[in-house]
């Protein structure tokens, strides 16, 4: 869920998707659900390279097949972003000892 | 600080450099920001290497590239280790 | 929230794990993003010759599969000369063992 929230806060910010078949998209996330799929507005991808994304703005990305997602770090506030991290884990802990 | 269990080497190095093995051939290095329990990981000033063979003699090359900050999803991580003494 | 609702009724280009590409009416799809296209047609691109365009009048493409959806803008669209473009195929997006 901590990166399902991460995503959410970008929400309208340029971001650069890394697929695992190595096709780079710049786009402006247009929403994020629980599995990490995006959705992205206004794509720029190399269509020289890949004409399959001809005549494409908004796309939609399905979060199994993404590699990275390149971020701009004036967008990003890492030093909550470790504590939340941190928060998660001790959260998620505490549903083990709880028998969950 | 003990390992209780696998993820807890992660929360130990947050804010701290570490190594990661990908899929695909590649290894990152950077400072970890974020984690999750599926090992999705953010880090920035990473260095990326990807290692290929040569079409023609199979020589093993490699390339690198910087990111300053990046989301890496967790089913490509394959191990994590502290970066220190990299 | 989940994203191809909006895309509904639309012709969208759907590109799958194996590299292909499907452009087609996006008919219906389910909670695993199985999808249905109808009036569908599958491009392939290849170096050596210009693109192909295959008909397959209606298909069911499974979920696991789909590596994006992305929405046409006809105009784009029309714009595009398929007869003109040479390309490669596209990668997977699975693990594969093949170096390149």
């Amino acid at each position: 869920m901590l990166f399902f929230s991460f995503f959410k806060t970008l929400v309208d910010q340029e971001i650069t998707v890394e697929l695992k078949n190595d096709i780079q998209i710049v786009g402006t996330l247009l929403s994020v659900d629980q599995y990490l799929n995006l959705k992205l507005d206004n794509i720029q991808v190399d269509t020289e390279k890949y004409p399959q994304f001809l005549a494409l703005k908004s796309i939609f990305l399905r979060g199994t097949n993404i590699r990275y997602i390149h971020l701009n770090p004036s967008t990003v506030d890492t030093n909550l972003l470790q504590d939340a991290s941190r928060r998660e884990a001790m959260a998620s802990a505490g549903e083990k000892i709880a028998g969950r | 600080m003990t390992v209780a269990e696998p993820l807890d080497l992660l929360k130990q190095n947050l804010d701290e450099k570490i190594f990661v093995k990908l899929s695909g051939y590649r290894e990152m290095v950077g400072k970890l920001h974020g984690y999750d329990s599926h090992c999705n990981i953010v880090l920035g000033d990473a260095v990326e290497t990807i290692y290929s063979l040569t079409e023609e003699e199979g020589k093993l090359t490699s390339e690198q590239k910087n990111h300053t900050l990046v989301f890496i999803r967790g089913d490509s991580v394959i191990l994590v280790t502290d970066g220190e003494n990299l | 929230m989940s994203g191809l609702k909006e895309y509904l009724g639309d012709r969208v280009k759907v590109l799958t794990s194996d590299g292909r590409l499907f452009i087609g009416l996006l008919e219906g799809y389910d909670q695993n993003m199985n999808i249905v296209l109808t009036k569908s047609e599958e491009l392939i691109f290849s170096m050596d010759k210009p693109t192909i365009r295959k008909n397959t009048s209606g298909i069911l493409i499974r979920g696991d599969d789909i590596v994006s959806v992305g929405m046409i803008d006809e105009d784009l669209e029309k714009s595009v000369e398929y007869n003109k473009i040479f390309a490669t195929n596209l990668k997977t997006t699975k693990r594969s063992f093949k170096i390149k």
